[in-house]
């Protein structure tokens, strides 16, 4: 999907019925720390699409982000789920 | 602030991201002082930002037939094709910067501007990381902030050759390729571009070593890479740089 601003995330996800097996997201965004991205794709393994929202935007509180936003992660989840 | 210049040649991305980290951790381990580095590719490489997909940005076979490396870099942002350029990396404590990334960004960037400058090229910081001429960038950069220090690198380019980028890189979706060409032939440029004539990689060179002790108010010593720097490099480049399990990650 695109964000706005322009860049491009990339939501690779695996999923059993409402369940995250497994998410990555990629893109040309830049994180600061960049961990905190791999972290969160670590806490979202094995929830229900309905925690995403409140995980996302715990997780990535603080964290400095240019080209990407929680909203459009949290987005881009969901829109993955199909 | 005192700094150590390095001019380490052209080597393969592999090594080239291996220095980096390793000089970073250096100076993070108070080893070794802060550092501006210059650097080139050979063979020519694509590098792919700290978040992308290898093989969604890549076109591997295309590159391997062409004898193109292909590398993650440890900063974020997008895929580069590295052929005719001049390329660096400023690596000191985080605090010579401003906390601010863009600010931080704008400063390291200020050292190119100075560059261009010199070489008779008007330039300007476009946010949140590129160096533009008349709104064309002709340099991007990237950078992440590790163990308390701050790592930038980035390019300016020389010449630029699109069509042979876009054989290297996939775009996401392949009916709008010609448009998505002819779009960045638009946007991008090069010293080359700008000046109508080479410009060589020596002239270039000093006037970008100049421009950032200028801009940034470094007391440059030229030097060279450490025992210990090149040991580190060398396990980083075998060990990570190298490996799909670095590059093929996401």
């Amino acid at each position: 999907m695109k964000v706005p601003g322009g860049k491009l995330l990339r939501v690779i996800l695996k999923y059993e019925g409402e369940r995250i097996v497994s998410v990555k997201f990629a893109g040309d965004f830049f994180a600061y720390p960049e961990e905190a991205i791999e972290s969160l794709e670590e806490k979202l393994a094995g929830v229900s699409v309905k925690q995403v929202r409140g995980i996302v935007e715990s997780e990535l509180e603080g964290v400095r982000l240019y080209g990407v936003d929680a909203k459009s992660i949290v987005k881009g989840v969901w829109e993955a789920f199909g | 602030m005192k700094c150590r210049f390095l001019d380490t040649g052209e080597h393969s991305a592999y090594w080239n991201m291996g220095l980096d980290e390793s000089v970073l951790r250096h100076v993070s381990e108070g080893k070794s002082p802060p550092t501006l580095r210059f650097y080139r590719w050979k063979p020519p490489a694509v590098s792919i930002g700290y978040f992308q997909s290898l093989r969604r940005e890549v076109d591997f076979d295309a590159c391997y037939t062409q004898g193109v490396n292909i590398v993650r870099r440890l900063t974020g942002g997008g895929a580069v094709y590295h052929d005719r350029e001049l390329t660096y990396s400023f690596i000191a404590a985080e605090d010579a910067v401003p906390d601010d990334i863009l600010e931080s960004y704008k400063l390291v960037c200020s050292g190119l501007i100075e560059g261009m400058k010199a070489l008779g090229v008007k330039a300007e910081f476009a946010p949140l990381n590129d160096v533009v001429v008349a709104g064309r960038k002709v340099s991007g950069n990237a950078q992440t902030r590790r163990l308390d220090c701050v790592l930038q690198h980035g390019t300016v380019l020389l010449d630029v050759d699109v069509d042979r980028m876009f054989t290297l890189l996939k775009v996401p979706n392949e009916k709008i390729k010609g448009k998505v060409v002819s779009d960045v032939k638009a946007r991008v440029t090069s010293l080359k571009g700008v000046l109508g004539r080479e410009v060589p990689y020596d002239k270039a060179s000093a006037a970008f070593k100049a421009g950032f002790a200028k801009a940034l108010d470094l007391k440059l010593t030229d030097g060279s890479p450490t025992a210990s720097e090149l040991k580190l490099a060398k396990e980083l480049e075998c060990g990570k740089y190298s490996t799909l399990d670095w590059n093929d990650r996401r």
